[in-house]
């Protein structure tokens, strides 16, 4: 038992510093992700709101194509896409020199698209919960399109949206593990590692999943928190 | 293809029974079994997937000469049986919760309804909880066989040759990205019609589940 904690010291014997180091890039993922996937799915909601038939059925297609396909083949398929695409850009335009795409960015996309495909249905969720007449009680007293829907709107759509966008990210946290695969070394390539050189699968995966349980604990306690306070701040609107 | 389809029907049935008396344990709060279901829930609802089955697989290698003695070798060392016992596992969580949910929905009065018309409490369950609760489940668990059909995507990381496994088996022999393109479509395919079955369904019984 002790040669199995000894395992997860610090510096050159243990692995602690290296699942430490995974950890934080599997944070980091998470929370870079977090501000394009919100904008992806206010812009996706919003276009499936649109008066022009063509932009709403963009919009639905969006949705069902990124709820239907794994994320996992999202994440290859961006992967390795997005690398054929800049190989044939640079050997037309720039001969010689060969640009790698990064793994981060590339999970940092497909966990994007996965989130606002489901996030969108979530953001007009709660704008139709949020209703027309808050719209047209702004409009009433003159304010703006742009004022009505940030002040007005906006406020309370949180109201609706912060348990939903709760379940999203862990949902996305979770996902994270998956750029694992397309050698990311976020906390499960180093565990992987780990186990290549220990030879102790069974322990060094637990302490993954408890890692993995103890975040899924810490943003509900957040999220409560959060929910509390914007519940507060609003009085209901009806 | 064969092997996505059997992998998440079949880890979906069996998980529906495992998660009957699971959700069903869950809705009397306050006793030990509760508590401990909501423990499982929990821990399974909190960690990835991949971490899942990398956890079955390759943990179970590791005591594989336990499991040699006490006669399941033969069950871990399949990665089908893993992966299927991998995605059960997890969706025995999700489903218990939808259970719950369901369950706990169902109004009292409905109940004493049943009795004052002295139905027994079988037949209170049989006539008035099982149905109502199983039209309240239908999109939920929809909903969930969809996602379980596309989390058994990750099952290819232990090679199982599903959909994704084959494409990513065709792509390092060809190194040709339309494979995956192929894989999408047919993912496309079959949530499309598992969810057009669904919509079936949930139509036919509408009428209880808006109680």
């Amino acid at each position: 038992m002790f040669e199995l904690i000894a395992l997860l010291a610090f510096g050159d014997k243990g692995w602690g510093d290296e699942l430490l180091k995974g950890l934080g890039v599997t944070i980091a993922l998470a929370f870079a992700t977090i501000p394009f996937a919100l904008f992806c799915s206010f812009l996706v909601a919003w276009s499936k709101q649109s008066p022009y038939k063509l932009l709403r059925m963009a919009g639905n297609a969006y949705t069902t194509v990124f709820r239907s396909l794994p994320e996992i083949l999202t994440l290859i398929i961006i992967y390795y896409q997005l690398q054929a695409i800049i190989n044939s850009f640079t050997s037309t335009f720039l001969p010689g020199i060969s640009i790698g795409i990064s793994p981060f960015i590339a999970g940092m996309i497909a966990l994007t698209l996965v989130f606002s495909a489901l996030g969108s249905e979530v953001v007009r969720a709660a704008y139709s919960a949020v209703g027309k007449g808050q719209m047209e009680a702004a409009y009433s007293v003159s304010l703006s399109r742009r004022k009505a829907f940030f002040y007005v709107i906006l406020p309370q759509m949180w109201q609706h949206m912060l348990p939903a966008f709760g379940n999203l990210w862990l949902i996305l946290l979770k996902d994270t593990s998956l750029v694992s695969i397309i050698a990311l070394s976020e906390i499960v390539r180093y565990t992987n590692m780990a186990i290549a050189t220990t030879k102790e699968p069974f322990f060094f995966y637990s302490v993954l999943a408890t890692v993995y349980v103890v975040l899924s604990f810490i943003s509900g306690r957040v999220q409560t928190v959060m929910e509390k306070r914007v519940n507060k701040n609003l009085v209901s609107e009806h | 293809m064969l092997n996505t389809i059997s992998l998440t029907t079949l880890s979906f049935i069996i998980g529906f029974f495992i998660a009957i008396p699971f959700g069903l344990a869950r809705c009397r709060t306050g006793t030990l079994m509760s508590k401990i279901t909501y423990g499982y829930v929990y821990i399974v609802r909190g960690t990835p997937l991949l971490v899942q089955i990398f956890l079955l697989y390759y943990g179970a290698g590791q005591f594989h000469k336990e499991l040699r003695q006490v006669g399941l070798w033969w069950f871990f060392r399949e990665a089908y049986y893993c992966g299927l016992l991998a995605l059960t596992l997890n969706t025995v969580a999700y489903q218990a919760e939808i259970v719950r949910g369901a369950v706990e929905a169902i109004p009292k009065s409905l109940e004493e309804a049943g009795a004052s018309v002295s139905l027994s409490r079988f037949q209170i369950y049989r006539f008035i909880h099982i149905p109502i609760a199983t039209a309240r489940m239908l999109p939920a668990l929809g909903n969930e066989f969809v996602l379980l059909l596309k989390a058994s995507a990750l099952v290819s990381v232990i090679a199982v040759t599903d959909v994704m496994g084959q494409a990513r088996y065709l792509f390092s022999e060809t190194l040709d990205l339309s494979v995956f393109y192929i894989a999408a479509i047919n993912y496309l395919i079959i949530v499309l019609i598992a969810e057009a079955i669904l919509r079936k369904l949930e139509k036919r019984n509408i009428w209880l589940a808006t109680y």
